[in-house]
């Protein structure tokens, strides 16, 4: 019950970011911060990639349902770049190699190359979508670094940061 | 399970560090697009392309596949978004363009205002009208 009422709690908690992610200013329109990550990532640490799946399914699902966009190009972009990251994170992370840092770096491009490829092979079946690559992929690095330092922060708060080898 | 404590860094970041690096500089050393085809911008609508337009020409397009319709405008060689009723307007806040490889966007309605791109050897073939 203890394992439920904390993945619940963080589906709740990565909600509360997305929302408060759409009042921050954004330099560029179309890119977030992906603050919403940072509860996949404490799931991924404190609980395991099955937590870590379930809080990013069910948030962007919740999510989109309280935005109105749910089951339209915009939800499947964000369900593409959710799993594809939650996908990506898990293997790093259960690599045991690799710091909390490049695990969220890795999550981050990982998502915005999961929306890409819905949009050019699915959503728009146009490969100059392409050239938002790079943009993309160093946005990717800048968010992922940002969300690293937070997740691992609020994880020793939360004194779950023991649970690696 | 207690083993031991989560680290910021671990001693393989220096090789996803160095393959981030190369990846960095393949993206943005090869991915430079050409010239246009001419000084012309193209409309995609649902994955069609529907309009070839002019950027010499300052003009106010109304795609009227959309209702209310979504308003385009062309002025001093560029081209932007200027009304759309999407929710999150996205698109009418990427500005304008006017070099090749920029894009407008629009996800909702499925909009994709481009600038052909040549292939060059280097880049990628973009153009698919």
């Amino acid at each position: 019950m203890q394992y439920e009422a904390r993945v619940a709690g963080l589906i709740v908690v990565g909600l509360l970011l997305f929302v408060f992610e759409t009042y921050l200013p954004r330099p560029i329109p179309w890119l977030k911060l992906g603050l919403a990550n940072i509860a996949t990532i404490i799931a991924l640490y404190w609980l395991g990639w099955k937590a870590a799946l379930t809080v990013s399914v069910f948030r962007i699902l919740i999510g989109s349902f309280f935005v109105g966009n749910l089951f339209t190009p915009g939800f499947f972009l964000s369900l593409s770049g959710g799993l594809l990251a939650v996908t990506a994170m898990g293997l790093f992370y259960y690599l045991r190699v690799f710091g909390i840092i490049s695990v969220s770096v890795i999550g981050a491009i990982f998502h915005n190359l999961g929306q890409l490829l819905v949009a050019v092979y699915f959503l728009f079946k146009n490969a100059v979508i392409w050239y938002l690559l790079p943009v993309l992929f160093l946005a990717g690095l800048f968010t992922g670094i940002v969300v690293g330092f937070i997740s691992f922060y609020l994880l020793r708060r939360i004194g779950a940061d023991f649970n690696e080898s | 399970m207690k083993t031991g404590l989560i680290r910021l860094f671990k001693s393989g970041d220096i090789f996803l560090a160095m393959f981030l690096l190369f990846a960095g500089y393949w993206l943005f050393g090869g991915f430079n697009p050409a010239d246009t085809l001419g000084s012309s911008a193209l409309i995609q609508l649902d994955n069609s392309i529907e309009y070839e337009v002019d950027l010499k020409k300052d003009q106010i397009i109304d795609l009227d596949e959309f209702t209310p319709p979504v308003q385009v405008q062309v002025q001093n060689n560029s081209i932007r978004i200027t009304q759309n009723d999407c929710a999150q307007k996205i698109c009418i806040k990427m500005g304008s363009i006017s070099e090749p490889g920029k894009m407008i966007v629009c996800v909702p309605k499925k909009i994709l205002i481009f600038m052909p791109v040549r292939n060059d050897g280097r880049g990628i073939k973009a153009i698919t009208g």
